[in-house]
């Protein structure tokens, strides 16, 4: 071994095995944080303006598991509303609340922006287009998603295009992109409200754009959890990756990182979470923003830990607030009022808390 | 060419969009464990040297030959594989420990879906340990000072195993003790462990102190590279600052030091 101290002076070591303490300091926050995941799913699958009791929950989804050899103590009422009803749109509410909190993280590591939101290249605002589009032609709401999903694709492809147009390729070109084409998207759903007829379809586009659940089916849901689930994977793998892109470009590509590739990708696979939540249920803002905040709080800031808690809280949220949503009032309320609701006094608590220095 | 040569850079030059041009036919060779100290004016151009060397920048003109090899020939992480490279002290905007962020120097030996593990932690330890820096481990990387980051950034290189290391302005906004802890530290990891460095500062006596081989860039473009003693004299000191200096021998230390002139007016040229 060569001492490489030049002096007799040394930097005194606090502690002897700081790592090990630190990382299972993240592994118990993480292991928690699924249990109050699935604590917080059976909570609000069991209530609602039908009350089952949460023990009935339990055996029902036990009996859709293992179908034999348990009594049947409920009444079919209670399966029909458990499985049919509450239980696809919490899977969706999951799902959703889960990619954009993953979202988010990713685009705020990659644009190495705390104050980055997932719909920064403009797929929320191109989803709304498409959908208002769908509504206006009377199509029905299998059409409106798909609509939805090939607009927010196609506006971040605009937005990623706009780089390359003027051969700068660096991110603060990106972010320009993504704040024209969302411009650009937002004056063009004007243009569809504008035209809209006002008794029906202009409710249906608006009531579209805050976000609900109230219509989700486990067919809609399963049709989007397949890619949702897989490039979830993909981005938590990557996530000591985006932790090397937040280094800068300079020291990641120093570090052997191909930047526009593994940039691509996670932009790529942040994007196509974004759009299919958005096609599951409309448009829910502050998710994305503040999800990934809160685990920095909780957590630190390193990606490899921040990405997976990200969803887990994510996933978390987005129960509470459609517990919410559909408990409050007689009628659903939608869902990003409560997610502005809850989201804009939280973000300030957050940032109160983690005195960020917004330069 | 000789085939020890670790770093070659073949007449060399760089315009910005072909017009501006910043340097040109730059030429030296350097061989294992060999230092090479880029003096120059601000804005002469050292900075965009190093990243046309690190292959962050493709040269107008010129090749750099890594172990005889064009870098233009090397995939990025294969580039990563044999030389590091620390730009001038940044600062992350998300905040890792000195420990997460040296680890950082692994990721050219490692997939691309991996994280680190235990192997690769090892690794940071025993270099943390070697530059008697352990107690930092833990420490926010962004909260530590000035010195300390320039020792994680070195730590992070020697994690990443090159043959060569770049250094653009190591010693920038370090005070007086931390500047020479951060040369002695240098001119040790070329002695003792081989390897080759190319390093830019705006202190002569850096380049006098490590005694290897100096490159003067003047505000032409043009690079004179060569040993200490051939290379840095007081007329090619005076020419490049525009300032009055002497080369001072110090017998105690048996080298020169370099030594501003009087303050006055008339000393300027």
């Amino acid at each position: 071994m060569i001492n490489l101290e030049s002096s007799s002076k040394s930097i005194p070591i606090d502690k002897p095995k700081p790592q090990i303490s630190a990382v299972w300091h993240a592994h118990k926050i993480i292991y928690f944080s699924i249990f109050l995941f699935i604590a917080a799913f059976l909570i609000s699958l069991s209530i609602g303006r039908f009350n089952v009791p949460l023990i009935q929950v339990v055996k029902i989804l036990i009996s859709q598991v293992v179908p034999t050899g348990m009594e049947v103590t409920w009444t079919e009422q209670m399966q029909n509303v458990i499985i049919n009803i509450r239980l696809p749109r919490l899977v969706g509410a999951s799902l959703v609340g889960g990619a954009l909190a993953l979202s988010g993280a990713t685009y705020q590591g990659l644009f190495k922006n705390p104050l980055v939101s997932p719909d920064l290249l403009g797929v929320s605002n191109g989803a709304c287009v498409g959908a208002a589009i769908a509504i206006l032609l009377g199509f029905p709401s299998l059409v409106i998603q798909g609509c939805a999903l090939l607009t927010g694709l196609l506006a971040v492809l605009i937005s990623t295009s706009i780089p390359k147009f003027f051969k700068n390729n660096s991110s603060l070109m990106l972010v320009l992109g993504g704040v024209i084409v969302s411009g650009f998207m937002s004056s063009l759903l004007g243009i569809t409200k504008y035209v809209a007829d006002p008794d029906n379809q202009l409710a249906a586009i608006v009531y579209w754009t805050m976000g609900s659940f109230a219509t989700t089916n486990m067919n809609q849901v399963l049709l989007v959890m397949p890619a949702i689930l897989s490039v979830m994977v993909v981005l938590l793998l990557m996530r000591w990756r985006i932790n090397l892109l937040s280094l800068g470009d300079k020291e990641a590509r120093s570090l052997g990182v191909n930047i526009r590739k593994t940039r691509g990708l996670a932009i790529f696979c942040a994007t196509i979470l974004t759009a299919c939540a958005v096609c599951l249920c409309g448009t829910i803002g502050w998710v994305g923003l503040i999800i990934p905040h809160f685990g920095r709080l909780i957590i630190g800031h390193d990606n490899r830990y921040l990405l997976p808690i990200s969803t887990i809280i994510g996933a978390v949220f987005m129960i509470v607030v459609d517990t919410i949503a559909r408990n409050l009032t007689g009628s659903e309320i939608p869902l990003s009022i409560i997610t502005g609701l809850l989201g804009a006094p939280l973000f300030v608590w957050l940032l109160a808390r983690q005195k960020v220095r917004i330069s | 060419m000789c085939d020890d040569v670790i770093l070659g850079v073949k007449n060399l030059s760089y315009s910005y969009d072909g017009v501006k041009k910043i340097f040109a036919n730059i030429d030296f060779e350097l061989r294992k464990g060999e230092v090479l100290v880029i003096l120059g004016a601000n804005g002469a151009g050292k900075s965009t040297l190093l990243d046309c060397i690190s292959n962050m920048l493709t040269p107008t003109t010129g090749e750099i030959l890594l172990k005889g090899k064009n870098i233009a020939k090397y995939a990025i992480n294969d580039v990563a594989k044999l030389m590091g490279y620390v730009p001038q002290i940044s600062t992350p905007t998300f905040s890792y420990t000195v420990r997460d962020y040296i680890v950082m120097g692994r990721a050219p030996h490692m997939g691309i879906l991996n994280v680190p593990g235990p192997a690769e932690y090892d690794k940071v330890d025993e270099v943390m340990k070697d530059m008697w820096i352990s107690g930092l481990a833990d420490k926010i990387y962004a909260n530590i000072s000035g010195g300390e980051r320039q020792q994680a950034q070195i730590a992070r290189i020697l994690v990443q195993e090159t043959d060569i290391i770049l250094l653009d302005e190591p010693t920038n906004h370090l005070d007086y003790g931390n500047q020479l802890k951060i040369i002695q530290i240098i001119s040790k990891l070329a002695r003792i462990r081989g390897l080759t460095v190319v390093l830019t500062s705006h202190i002569p006596d850096h380049a006098i102190m490590i005694d290897e081989k100096v490159g003067i860039m003047d505000n032409l473009g043009h690079m004179t590279v060569g040993p200490v003693k051939e290379v840095i004299s007081e007329e090619s000191l005076k020419e490049l600052y525009h300032t009055d200096l002497h080369l001072v021998y110090i017998d105690e230390l048996k080298r020169i030091a370099c030594v501003a002139g009087k303050l006055n007016d008339e000393n300027r040229k």
